[in-house]
């Protein structure tokens, strides 16, 4: 044939033009068109063809839909009948398909579950679209920038004063913790010693069960209690009105006016109990607050700011306040900033006492979305494989709906119902796992996840949509793939050409790899980093020391006495007093200091109190110099440094340098010495240890003489056998008892409180492995069920070459190579994409692990491993099967 | 009556549709219309046409034998049905009447 009309325009005929029309068209065109090219030459001709079938695209001539059969319902019912009935013929694939689906569904959901309560952090608040925290910015002597959630006192008062857009303000002050009990002291407990403005129940929504929002916290010596403590404290008894005592060294009394729904968890601010603000007023300290102090760091303060106000305005605003209000010598001005509450939970790593205890990471939001997401990506292509390997089993089915007239549509529709189908039934089964799950989850991310679909239509709407959005993409390709059969073809009993298909099968096995390896990678890489840190020598020994509290001037002025009972004991071989200890959970005070020689050069250290057992009672090294000496007193100006400290101060021997210590920041605002400089001799140089997380790097610190004016001590740290632990303890608690009666025996195991500085990175690294390991499990799930097709549909070709002389071993090879490529390239791929992000992760360490190949290949290959098993249990099966029984069948 | 009225460029198709008598398929008649009336024709315009009158009831079709010419597609050829010849006299009788009405001044040329 030497002209052709144009290809693009006769295809595009035959897919719009009704069949009833179409060859008589076809053809007249076709035959115009040859007689136009003889005519007018082939261009011509092309264009009137092309004109043409634009002109014959008009409604009546364009494909009818298919009319909604009549008996749509009976239809529909058709197609659960035969998806019922394809489930049981293919008992196997659907269990394997329902379990995939179930396990990767329960997994996506509870961690949707722990984004949907991070993401709701701090939620719990009408007005919390304008309430803003202030946030003091400063740069300390080092050049350091520091963030500071606690502002002046006069900042709430006079923001809501002269600026209109500040419709409320409210502000709290913490001074660490206090031991509360109710009347007769027999129960007691540890909170926090926060005393809270009246305005509080104005700004926040934390509803009340008993007492009046306005009035509760008005009355000075009054206290608001949560139902937990008011339990504690008070058992079945109404609380309201009833007195609670604290102790801090003097008692206080105050009267329960209200009753706090317990906080939850996902909330920034944590109460036990609240003490009116108006309380303080009676204290002397009061005085050198109110209406004078702008620019202290000691008020927790929020501000209620009206919508659509410019917040970078008012901030200016806010500023210039502050400066025309500080005295002129005061050259620390700080700089004041407004952060947003929604953005409190996320956004506050760098900022200090902010009260956020269980700071968020916006990075593990995505991280573990995308793990949700991936595992029911992995389930769901387990789904479309399947379908698309038993695809010959429905060709004929397929074609003989078609020639009785299916539209291919309906055929499109029929298998999203089925994949639908499994996904609900999948569905159902992952709601229940949930339920049984969600202690567990909550015992383990420390949380109050809750699956109320009745309370919650978010959640259940979601879960809706998400169901059917895993339905139509699983059962998506199946029916276009199946609904594209050629009836002719398929029911004459041509093979279908699977080309196409079996190739993006062997694809979606490779991304399902790809996925699972990175996974085991991260796990593994987080395995490793975890054990080194809590095998790196720390520079000191934390194993079996019991660190014991002091919480009172009894206790503190009557050391001697305890340290000397505690070093009676058998069982313990070392104590020490100490104002922090290694590994410390509470702020380290940090000082500015300055060699005598150079005074005009302030650096800042780090800084504990210590007596001469605290060498060795924590085993640092003492490198240069002497330790102190007990016996005369004589060292009261002494100081010991570490590496870094003398680095940083340019010495290499201690030699009585004169080191001058004039100011102290205890974690809030630097503040000068009560009794003028301390002028220190540096007598010793220590070893560095890590006295912080191994996040931080070891940082330039001064240990000074316990009896010092910077820091009082706070700890006794005793060093004790493994035996007997608990007489220990009791024998401790009873000499401490001898000296304080009514001291709460605190007290903590070093290495587990250590511990807890890796607790987040732990639980992350547990979670990692749990979706680590679901996520291989559904992969291989599908692996085992696309191998057993594939050595079923090889049977045959097993029993040939069986015949001909082939070995078990050789068979077993033969159906195992192919899918063990498939993880081989998987691995491939895999390996960049784990290196970088486990280098990024283990970039939030100031001491990681090298990452090395090793790693990386134990995770392929143990990957390999688990899917060659999977495998050649299917191939083996398949190898032994006795070729007279495979080839009889016909 | 609506249905049985017939548009200019349909009664052509439907003429030529009897002048070619057994040869009248898409592409005879658009040459054969071409040829008379002179002036260029789009095929699917016949098509929508053909249709049209065949839904009407004033043709009928029937499938033809395929021929190399047509990349092995069968043509459809056209009859007058006797309802379709009917519509022609109708519409003949309706301007002869028509013709006769008018006054032979106009005619002349004449009118003023």
């Amino acid at each position: 044939m030497k002209n052709q009309p144009p290809l693009m325009m006769q295809k595009f005929l035959r897919f719009f033009c009704d069949d009833d029309y179409l060859e008589e068209i076809e053809g007249d065109l076709y035959e115009e068109f040859l007689e136009n090219s003889d005519d007018y030459g082939n261009r011509k001709a092309s264009f009137i063809y092309t004109w043409t079938v634009l002109r014959s695209f008009r409604p009546y001539l364009i494909k009818k839909s298919n009319p909604i059969p009549q008996n749509s319902i009976d239809m529909i019912r058709n197609y659960f009948i035969i998806a019922y009935r394809n489930f049981l013929r293919h008992k196997g694939y659907s269990t394997i398909n329902l379990i995939g689906l179930s396990f990767g569904m329960t997994c996506t959901l509870l961690i949707s579950l722990y984004l949907l309560d991070e993401i709701r952090f701090d939620s719990q608040h009408e007005k919390g679209t304008q309430i803003y925290r202030v946030i003091d910015k400063r740069i300390t002597d080092n050049g350091e920038e520091r963030h500071l959630a606690e502002v002046g006192f006069n900042i709430s008062g006079e923001s809501v004063r002269n600026f209109a857009e500040v419709e409320n303000a409210v502000k709290f002050v913490n001074f660490g913790r206090s031991k509360v009990m109710e009347e007769k002291e027999e129960n007691s407990s540890y909170q926090n010693f926060s005393f809270v403005e009246q305005n509080f129940f104005e700004v926040f929504d934390f509803p009340l069960i008993q007492g009046d929002r306005k009035t509760a916290l008005v009355e000075p010596n009054s206290a608001v209690i949560t139902e937990d403590l008011a339990k504690l404290l008070f058992g079945d008894e109404a609380p309201m009105g009833k007195i609670v005592l604290t102790d801090r060294g003097e008692e206080m009394q105050f009267k329960v006016t209200g009753v706090l729904e317990n906080i939850p968890k996902n909330s920034h601010l944590q109460f036990q109990i609240m003490y009116s603000f108006n309380t303080l007023k009676a204290l002397p300290m009061y005085e050198r607050f109110e209406g004078k102090d702008w620019s202290s760091n000691n008020f927790l303060t929020y501000l209620q700011i009206k919508e659509g106000t410019y917040i970078t305005q008012l901030e200016d605003k806010l500023n210039k306040l502050v400066a025309q209000n500080i005295e002129a010598e005061d050259n620390n001005t700080p700089t004041l900033y407004f952060q947003s509450l929604k953005e409190i939970h996320f956004n506050s790593s760098q900022i200090e006492m902010g009260m956020n205890n269980s700071p968020g990471n916006i990075w593990y939001i995505f991280i573990f979305s995308g793990i949700g997401l991936f595992l029911i990506l992995i389930a769901s292509i387990n789904y479309m494989n399947m379908a698309t390997a038993k695809s010959a089993g429905r060709a004929r089915e397929i074609g003989v709906r078609k020639v009785v007239g299916a539209a291919r549509l309906g055929l499109i529709g029929q298998f999203i119902t089925e994949s639908l189908l499994t996904t609900f039934i999948a569905l159902v089964i992952a709601l229940g796992l949930v339920q049984v799950l969600l202690p567990f989850a909550n015992n383990f991310t420390q949380k109050e996840l809750a699956l109320n679909l009745s309370t919650d239509p978010i959640i259940l709407i979601g879960i809706l949509l998400v169901a059917i959005m895993i339905g139509v993409i699983s059962g998506m390709y199946p029916a276009f793939y199946l609904s594209s059969f050629n009836p002719v073809s398929v029911l004459k009993g041509i093979k279908i050409n699977a080309g196409r298909a079996v190739n993006l099968r062997r694809a979606l096995v490779v991304f399902q790899f790809t996925i699972s390896i990175v996974m085991i990678v991260a796990t593994l890489v987080a395995i490793k980093q975890m054990n080194y840190i809590q095998e790196k020598p720390l520079g000191f020994n934390k194993e079996h020391l019991l660190i014991v509290d002091i919480n009172t001037g009894t206790v503190r002025g009557g050391y001697e006495t305890i340290k000397n009972g505690y070093l009676g004991l058998a069982t313990v071989k070392n104590v020490s007093v100490s104002s922090r200890i290694p590994g410390e959970w509470k702020n380290l005070a940090r000082v500015k200091a300055a060699m005598a020689n150079e005074s005009a050069n302030h650096r800042e250290l780090y800084f504990i109190g210590a007596d001469a057992n605290f060498l060795s009672t924590f085993e640092v090294e003492l490198l240069q110099g002497r330790n102190f000496r007990e016996a005369n007193n004589s060292d009261s100006v002494s100081i010991l440094i570490n590496e870094s400290a003398a680095k940083l101060l340019g010495l290499s021997q201690p030699d009585q340098q004169e080191l001058i210590i004039s100011a102290v920041n205890y974690g809030g605002s630097e503040q000068p010495l009560n009794h003028g400089d301390f002028k220190t001799r540096i007598i010793g140089i220590v070893k560095d240890f890590h006295f912080q997380s191994l996040h931080e790097e070891v940082k330039p610190m001064v240990i000074a003489y316990h009896k010092n004016p910077v820091h009082r001590i706070d700890y006794f740290s005793t060093k004790i056998s493994g035996d007997n632990i608990t007489q220990t303890i009791a024998s401790m608690e009873e000499i401490l008892h001898k000296v304080d009666p009514g001291h709460l025996f605190e007290y903590h195991f070093l290495d587990d409180q250590m511990a807890l500085f890796y607790e987040a990175d732990l639980r992350r690294g547990k979670l990692f492995a749990v979706a680590a390991f679901t996520a291989i499990f559904i992969a291989c799930l599908g692996l085992f069920a696309l191998a057993s097709f594939s050595a079923e549909q090889k049977m045959k070709e097993v029993g040939i070459r069986k015949v001909m002389g082939a070995t078990v071993n050789q068979i077993t090879v033969l159906l195992t190579r192919e899918f063990a490529i498939l993880v081989g390239i998987a691995f491939l791929i895999a390996t960049p994409i784990s290196w970088f992000l486990m280098d990024w992760w283990l970039s939030s360490f100031a001491y990681k692990i090298q990452l090395s190949l090793i790693t990386f290949i134990l995770g392929g290959f143990i990957t390999l491993a688990i899917s060659i098993i999977t495998v050649s249990f299917q191939s083996i099966k398949a190898a032994y099967l006795n070729p007279v029984e495979t080839l009889r069948i016909e | 009556m609506k249905g049985t009225s017939l548009g200019e460029f349909e009664e052509i198709v439907l003429l030529t549709v009897g002048v070619l008598f057994d040869e009248a398929y898409g592409l005879s008649i658009k040459k054969e219309v071409e040829e008379r009336s002179g002036r260029s024709v789009n095929l699917s315009a016949i098509h929508a046409a053909l249709y049209r009158l065949e839904e009407k009831g004033f043709l009928k079709s029937k499938m033809g034998e395929a021929t190399k010419t047509r990349g092995g597609k069968r043509k459809k050829y056209f009859n007058l049905t006797s309802f379709g010849i009917q519509a022609l006299e109708q519409a003949k009788t309706l301007r002869q009447n028509l013709w006769s009405s008018i006054p032979e001044i106009v005619l002349k040329g004449g009118g003023s």
